[in-house]
C-alpha cells in the first residue's frame, strides 16, 4: 500500500510540475520576451536594405521631384553628425552617402537628411536619434522621428519631439500630444517638428496641395 | 480503508492539476485590454546586437530606450522581427530614447535591438491608441 501510495503522490507530483514548466516555457509577463528573443546578426539598417531590394521593383518616384529641400545644395554632414548615424545604427556599414547631406532647420531643431542605396534617413544630432526608411516608403509617407530625452534628475521631465519630412504636396501633418485631439502643424521647407512633455504621435500627413 | 487511501490521493491529484492549471493561465494571461501602454522587452539584457522581439500585439506606436548603448526599435509582421514595418528609428546612446510611430495601427511584433557589441539593458513600450 505504502508503495502504491508513494506512487501516486510522485505521479501527482509530476502533474502539478507540468503546468509549471509549460508557464516556465511560455513565460511569465515581460518574462515572454526573453523566449522569443533571437540572436541576430543583421543590424537594423541590414534589414532596412533587404527592405529595400524587395522595393526596388516599385516605381518609386525620384525623391528630388517629390521634395524641394533635397533639389538644393548638399554638404558633407559635420563629424558629429556621422558619429551619431553611425553610433545610431550601430555599424559605419552604413550604404548612406556621407558626404551629401542636407541640413534641415526646424524651431525643435536641426535635422540632417543622408540617403544612399534605396535608404534615406533622418538624423538629430542635439539628442543623438536617427530615423530611417526605404525611399520608396519616404516618397509615398515622408519619415518620422520621435526623440524623448531621459531625465537625469527626479525634478526634471521628460520631453518628447517630433521631427519629420514629408513630400511637397503635404502642407500641414496632423499632430496628437498625449491623448489630446489631433491638431494641425504647418510644414515648413518640408519639414515639421513639435515638443511637449507628453507624446506627440503624427495621425495623418493632412491636407494636399 | 484502502479504498479511502486510494482515492484520496487521486481527489488530492486532481484539485491540485486544476489549481496548477488555473494559476497556469492568471499568471501568464496577458495586461488588461483597457490598458494602452504595455511593456516589452523591458529591462532585457542584450548581448552582442543582440535584438528581442516582444509578443505580438496591436499597437501604433513604439519606445525604447537603452541603459547602457543605442537601441533601433521597429514593428515587425513577423515572429522573427526580420521584416520591417514603416520606418526604423535608432537612440545613439543611453542620454536619450526614441519612439516610432511610422508604422500605422495594426497587429505587429515588437522589436528592440541592442545596437552595440557590448551589453545593453533594452526598455520597450508599446502604446496603442
Amino acid at each position: 500500500m505504502d508503495s502504491k501510495l508513494r506512487q501516486t503522490t510522485s505521479k501527482g507530483i509530476a502533474l502539478l510540475l507540468i503546468p509549471l514548466f509549460l508557464l516556465a516555457l511560455a513565460g511569465c509577463g515581460d518574462g515572454g520576451q526573453k523566449a522569443s528573443a533571437r540572436q541576430g546578426r543583421p543590424s537594423a539598417v541590414d534589414l532596412l536594405h533587404q527592405k529595400a531590394a524587395r522595393e526596388a521593383d516599385e516605381s518609386s518616384p525620384s525623391l528630388r521631384s517629390e521634395f524641394a529641400l533635397l533639389r538644393g545644395p548638399t554638404e558633407p554632414v559635420p563629424a558629429a553628425v556621422a558619429k551619431v548615424v553611425e553610433k545610431s545604427l550601430g555599424t559605419a556599414d552604413t550604404g548612406l552617402d556621407l558626404t551629401q547631406g542636407q541640413l534641415v532647420r526646424t524651431e525643435a531643431g536641426s535635422l540632417w537628411w543622408v540617403g544612399g542605396h534605396g535608404l534615406g534617413c533622418i538624423a538629430q544630432p542635439r539628442y543623438g536619434t536617427v530615423s530611417c526608411n526605404t525611399l520608396a516608403a519616404i516618397g509615398r509617407e515622408g519619415i518620422f522621428l520621435g526623440v524623448f530625452t531621459i531625465p537625469r534628475h527626479r525634478d526634471e521631465k521628460r520631453r518628447f519631439i517630433a521631427f519629420g519630412l514629408v513630400p511637397d504636396r503635404v502642407r500641414a501633418v496632423w499632430l496628437k500630444v498625449g491623448r489630446g485631439e489631433a491638431r494641425p502643424v504647418e510644414v515648413e521647407g518640408n519639414a515639421y517638428a513639435l515638443g511637449a512633455g507628453k507624446p506627440v504621435k503624427l495621425v495623418d500627413l493632412g491636407r494636399s496641395r | 480503508m484502502e479504498n479511502l487511501v486510494t482515492h484520496r490521493p487521486k481527489a488530492l491529484l486532481l484539485a491540485g492539476a486544476l489549481l496548477a492549471l488555473c494559476l497556469t493561465f492568471l499568471v501568464s494571461s496577458p495586461p488588461k485590454a483597457s490598458a494602452a501602454e504595455s511593456n516589452y522587452c523591458y529591462g532585457f539584457s542584450a548581448g552582442f546586437y543582440q535584438k528581442c522581439v516582444g509578443q505580438p500585439r496591436s499597437l501604433n506606436a513604439l519606445y525604447g530606450s537603452g541603459w547602457n548603448h543605442s537601441v533601433c526599435i521597429w514593428a515587425s509582421s513577423g515572429s522573427g522581427g526580420n521584416s520591417v514595418a514603416g520606418s526604423t528609428t535608432c537612440s545613439s546612446g543611453p542620454s536619450a530614447g526614441t519612439y516610432n510611430n511610422s508604422m500605422g495601427y495594426a497587429y505587429y511584433y515588437p522589436v528592440i535591438q541592442n545596437n552595440a557589441a557590448g551589453a545593453n539593458t533594452l526598455y520597450g513600450v508599446a502604446y496603442r491608441p
